[in-house]
């Protein structure tokens, strides 16, 4: 804890220096801005007749689009920033000198890096807890709303920190934090086109900036008004949803909280040591079963599992594309061989996946089983719905299986190349995929032949992995001979 | 006279191994003890192991087997606890461009937890020692590759370590800077600091070493006091004799020790190169050119003890 703190002090010092009164004034002008300009329209609808709109829920809507917006994208981009640029100036290793623990290191520089920001968020937070406190919008959505936008922020800024970490030392400049920002950015605003559609609300926690608006839905406010046609608005009336709408900013916090957990302890991992492999293996298979569980349990309390929009399954993938491609930065392993080290058991970095991922498999196939009841093969063989289940799981099953390949370390030059020649074909027909299924509902047309094809791609996965671990294998023990 | 009491070790390495992913180890069942108030120097060629020592005594990677204790510490289980007893300088650091040393010091000294009270002190005494007094309030960034150079040793004396493990802190630097890094050494030294240190340039670590350990292929080869070592490996100086006169009476003596001195080399009429072991091999041979007529007019080491010895160790390897 004392070093958490140590950590704390010296970074948050170092990010602001003197410059934490000017920050205090732009925050507070910022928190002034957002008043003004929601009393301005406030003003202009009532002179002009227009439908009246209540300035102060309207300004707390400025305040958490500026803090969705700057913790969900801007702070994850400035910790991948920071990181990246530690490590490839050699700084990092200095920092790893230093006597912090891993876990302290890391929260030095989520409170370090976007540091001043937070600075100048401290206005229009300080706007977002008054306007709840004096009723703009309902207080019980206040602590969520706090919940959401840490526990949010801080699993992003984590997935930031490990997506730099993983990045060749060389390479860690300037184009990887705009990537990340710029796929954090995506996600965020499909998740929120997620969130606003009552069919596929129930996903939208898979980006917090969806939870988020999720929550905002829930309550009648200037964000159901700009957000939700009149359709929508009737079918958000109906009592299951919501009461979805109520239970899922918990279900997002659960799934937040074991992500963050997970993933702070793969960046702990990476910072203590710097192993070959960004991730363990009991890392790999937390967030397969995080991915599943939170893919899959959605699916059984919707209200219209059968009705699913395409457009939103489209949308879905999407969101879902910016942990696939950080996880494909994470999974890069080093060219480095496996040491020959013994048997260390088949959870040690240097064993091979296999056992892994036949786990992962079977979890994959009972987790179907159990979300639709009848035997695999029935599922497998028929249904629109099922076909729609099995993509779904299929992404959440790319994280997880980018997971296990970084948590293992890699020796095949040429493995190597079969699995970026597999990602690609494998992102080229998940994409069109998807943007046929959207505009398609034959069950026997080119979508669903293709959703198909998606889904032994993505069975295919796991095996390319086993087999490129075998051939790493048989390297090594011809180089050790 | 009593004879001083052997220093105690502060820093102790034991049986320690590191493989990384080729099937060669890096560093090789290397043991070595280094005592409070000393200078042990790691010498050995590139790819030898040296920097993978001294990032495992850095605990920047864990060893593969083996033990490392600093002082009751050990580095292994208790990190945390042995970074605030050492500091470490690597080889190739950079430093926070925009700070200045003052801030980036202070960002140092917060890290190690030195007490707000007396921290600046203790920055602005540090900064006066290194010579940077006057460059306190400038950006880093701004300042030249000794001072840099001296602002990373800053860092890492900052929370007034036990032990100090340097990278070839020598190597980018001019005679001058390089002078007074060893001035700097040999002070930190004589206050009872102990320190590891790297480098390639050899009669700089000479001067101011007190023990060695010469690394070949993750193997030490040779480890103990320079004047034990240079006894073990029997590695002799090379030594310079220039002569006013009798140049042909100095020949003829050559050539009738040919056996005992091996080949002497003559690059200038009246000045010699050859090979000697000790002391008394150079007394006996002056006394013999003296005898014989020869005016010696000096005697020089051309190179130090510690490159006669890396130079017979590296022979002995490729032999």
């Amino acid at each position: 804890m004392n070093m958490i703190h140590t950590a704390l002090g010296a970074f948050t010092a170092r990010a602001t220096g003197g410059r934490r009164s000017v920050l205090l004034v732009y925050s507070l002008l910022l928190a002034l801005a957002m008043i003004g300009l929601a009393a301005l329209i406030s003003y202009d609808a009532r002179e002009h007749n227009r439908t009246p709109i209540d300035a102060l829920p309207l300004a707390d809507l400025f305040a958490m689009i500026v803090l969705g917006g700057a913790l969900f994208v801007v702070a994850p981009a400035m910790v991948a920033a920071n990181v990246a640029e530690e490590r490839r100036h050699g700084t990092l290793d200095l920092l790893r000198t230093a006597p912090l623990s891993p876990t302290a290191l890391t929260v030095g520089f989520l409170a370090g890096a976007p540091g001043s920001l937070y600075l100048l968020l401290a206005g229009p937070l300080a706007l977002h807890i008054g306007l709840g406190l004096v009723g703009a919008y309902p207080v019980s959505v206040l602590p969520m709303s706090l919940v959401l936008l840490a526990l949010g922020s801080l699993v992003l800024m984590l997935l930031a920190a490990l997506g730099a970490l993983a990045l060749a030392r060389e390479s860690g400049g300037g184009a990887a934090p705009m990537l990340l920002a710029a796929m954090l950015a995506m996600g965020g605003f499909i998740s929120i086109g997620v969130a606003n559609a009552p069919d596929s609300a129930s996903w939208a926690f898979v980006h917090p900036a969806g939870a988020l608006a999720q929550l905002y839905n829930s309550f009648e406010g200037p964000s159901r008004d700009a957000a939700l046609s009149a359709w929508r608005l009737e079918r958000m009336a109906d009592p299951v949803l919501a009461r979805m709408l109520i239970i899922e900013p918990f279900f997002a916090t659960l799934v937040y909280l074991v992500a963050g957990a997970l993933l702070l302890g793969a960046v702990r991992r990476t910072l203590s040591s710097e192993p070959a492999s960004r991730l363990g293996k009991y890392q790999a298979l937390g967030l397969f079963s995080t991915a599943l569980f939170a893919v899959l349990v959605p699916m059984r309390i919707t209200i219209v599992p059968d009705a699913i929009d395409h457009g939103n399954f489209g949308a879905l993938a999407f969101v879902l594309f910016a942990p696939y491609c950080a996880c494909v930065v994470g999974a890069t392993p080093s060219f480095r061989a496996r040491a020959a080290r013994g048997a260390l058991g088949r959870m040690s970095d240097e064993a091979s996946p296999f056992w892994v991922a036949l786990l992962m498999l079977a979890g994959f196939a009972g987790a179907i089983v159990l979300a639709y009841g009848g035997s695999l093969g029935e599922i497998l063989s028929s249904s629109r719905r099922a076909i729609v289940t099995i993509g779904f799981g299929l992404m959440a099953l790319t994280v997880p299986v980018f997971s296990l390949f970084s948590a293992t370390r890699v020796g095949s030059a040429a493995g190597r190349l079969a699995f970026w020649a597999m990602i690609v074909v494998h992102c080229l027909v998940l994409t069109v995929s998807i943007v046929v299924v959207s505009e398609g509902h034959d069950p026997h047309g080119l979508p669903m032949q293709l959703a198909r094809l998606d889904l032994v791609l993505g069975l295919l996965v796991p095996a390319l992995v086993v087999w490129r671990q075998r051939a790493g294998d048989r390297q090594l023990a011809a180089a050790r001979v | 006279m009593e004879a001083a009491p052997p220093r105690k070790p502060l820093l102790a390495v034991e049986n320690l191994r590191l493989r990384y992913d080729q099937p060669r180890e890096a560093v090789a069942d290397v043991s070595f003890s280094v005592a409070e108030g000393s200078i042990f120097a790691l010498v050995g060629p590139n790819g030898a192991g040296k920097t993978s020592i001294l990032r495992m005594l850095a605990t920047l990677q864990p060893p593969t087997t083996g033990r490392i204790t600093l002082g009751e510490v050990d580095l292994v289980r208790e990190p945390a606890e042995a970074r605030r007893r050492m500091g470490f300088l690597p080889d190739h650091f950079s430093l926070y461009d925009r700070m200045t040393p003052v801030a980036y010091l202070e960002f140092w000294a917060r890290l190690y937890e030195l007490p707000t009270r007396g921290r600046l002190e203790r920055i602005h005494a540090l900064l006066d020692e290194l010579g940077l007094t006057e460059k306190r309030a400038v950006a880093i960034g701004s300042l030249s590759r000794g001072m840099r150079q001296r602002l990373g040793l800053g860092r890492a004396l900052i929370h007034e370590p036990k032990l100090l493990l340097l990278d070839e802190p020598a190597s980018a630097l001019d005679p001058a800077a390089r002078e007074r890094l060893q001035t700097l050494l040999i002070a930190w030294k004589r206050r009872g600091l102990a320190i590891v240190i790297s480098s390639h340039i050899l009669p700089d670590l000479a001067a101011i070493a007190d023990a060695v350990g010469i690394m070949e292929r993750g193997k030490m080869v040779h480890t103990g006091k320079l004047d034990d070592v240079a006894r073990n490996v029997n590695g002799a100086q090379v030594y310079r004799i220039e002569l006013g006169g009798g140049i042909d009476r100095a020949r003829r003596v050559f050539e009738e020790r040919v056996a005992s001195l091996g080949e002497v080399a003559e690059p200038t009429p009246g000045c010699f190169e050859l090979s000697l072991r000790d002391d008394d091999a150079v007394a006996d041979l002056v006394e013999a050119l003296v005898l014989r007529g020869a005016r010696v007019r000096a005697v020089r080491p051309r190179e130090s003890a510690l490159e006669a010895v890396y130079r017979a160790s590296a022979v002995a390897e490729v032999a």
